[in-house]
């Protein structure tokens, strides 16, 4: 890889594209893959200077979007792989999550409405193994099937069952018990 | 939780977060580029120094006139010291940039292989070259050099000490990195 001396227009005008379109997102992702603040915004800025990097050798082989998504979610699941080497933290399939209690449960501390829900979604997401966590990302982003297949190298059946799961996971942790359930 | 649960849309609320960082400009990417590349130079500085340093340990018994293998064994170990250096420069740099050519179960998998590969193997790379330099060492120590001021029996016991303990300490490492093999393995089978 080149440093900054090497770098082109077109590198440094896909970049700038990219994060326009995928800012926010790229922002989402980082939540789902890391909990505290801090280290968020370090993993947040790694992914940006993963994509710019990538951006050097972009072939055109997949889309743009494909391409944003595969190197932010690499660059995240190194971190998490890393993370884990260090502080070793149970994760779990959506299978398994099923079965499990509430990641999140209700804190005093969070309003009530969209933001506790959010709060319990985001703890869900945050517990689940890479593979998993990487197609339900893509699903909440709103990626059909085909292209979360795409990007993460799997038949659109294959996601499509993990969304099912997933949905009824949801429909589990939210809809069971009402609005006294968080 | 929303009033009415059977309406909540995960999509929309995920999508609903508000942002909460500054967006990064190009200039300060150009800049984390750059310290990123001062960092990489100033880790293998690093390694690069503190392998001469360990190598320079050896000079003495390279320099010495009275074993012909001890002088030999040295010399194998320094040259082990740079296989082993440029190895690890090589599995180190083999990481820094996440292909985004590969899918994303692709990487995740060829990411722990890459793992369980390197630790599996530190027998081949990390143990066994400085081995035949040790072993070498040894023998020129126990047959050609002796301290001076000890007897033969002392001296010969304190070789078999150290000859121990070094042999300890590398199947010690060996261990521990196949048990790591292992549990990365489990993972691999559970994707």
């Amino acid at each position: 890889m080149g440093g900054a001396n090497r770098t082109t227009a077109d590198q440094d005008e896909r970049y700038q594209r990219a994060t326009v379109s995928f800012g926010a997102t790229l922002e989402r992702l980082s939540r789902a893959y890391e909990a505290d603040a801090d280290q968020r915004l370090d993993l947040l800025q790694e992914i940006h200077l993963a994509l710019w990097r990538s951006f050097a050798r972009y072939d055109g082989r997949c889309s743009e979007r494909t391409w944003v998504f595969r190197v932010a979610h690499n660059v995240a699941t190194s971190h998490v792989l890393e993370r884990r080497r260090r502080r070793p933290q149970t994760l779990t399939s959506l299978d398994e999550i099923a079965a499990l209690g509430d990641p999140a449960q209700a804190d005093p501390e969070v309003e009530a409405g969209d933001r506790q829900a959010l709060a319990r979604l985001t703890a869900l997401v945050q517990a689940l193994a890479p593979p998993d966590r990487q197609i339900v990302v893509l699903y909440l982003e709103g990626l059909e099937a085909a292209a979360i297949g795409e990007v993460c190298g799997l038949s659109p059946g294959a996601v499509a069952t993990k969304i099912h799961r997933l949905k009824a996971v949801i429909a589990q942790r939210f809809h069971q018990g009402g609005p006294d359930a968080g | 939780m929303p009033a009415d649960p059977s309406k909540l849309d995960p999509q929309k609320l995920w999508q609903s977060q508000p942002k909460e960082f500054d967006p990064m400009t190009l200039a300060a990417i150009h800049e984390k580029a750059r310290t990123f590349q001062t960092k990489v130079r100033r880790r293998n500085a690093i390694e690069y120094v503190a392998g001469a340093v360990g190598m320079l340990a050896f000079v003495p018994a390279v320099l010495q006139r009275d074993s012909w293998l001890m002088q030999a064994g040295g010399a194998l170990i320094i040259l082990a010291m740079v296989f082993i250096l440029w190895q690890l420069h090589r599995r180190a740099s083999a990481r820094t940039v996440p292909e985004a050519s590969q899918s994303l179960a692709d990487f995740h998998r060829g990411e722990l292989i890459r793992q369980r590969d390197a630790i599996r193997s530190v027998g081949a790379w990390y143990i066994a070259p400085v081995v035949p330099g040790m072993a070498l060492l040894l023998i020129g120590r126990w047959f050609q050099s002796h301290a001076p001021g000890r007897s033969i029996g002392i001296d010969h016991l304190i070789i078999l000490l150290g000859a121990l303990i070094a042999v300890l300490v590398l199947l010690v490492i060996w261990l521990v990195n196949q048990r790591g093999a292992e549990r990365l393995q489990r993972r691999i089978d559970a994707l």
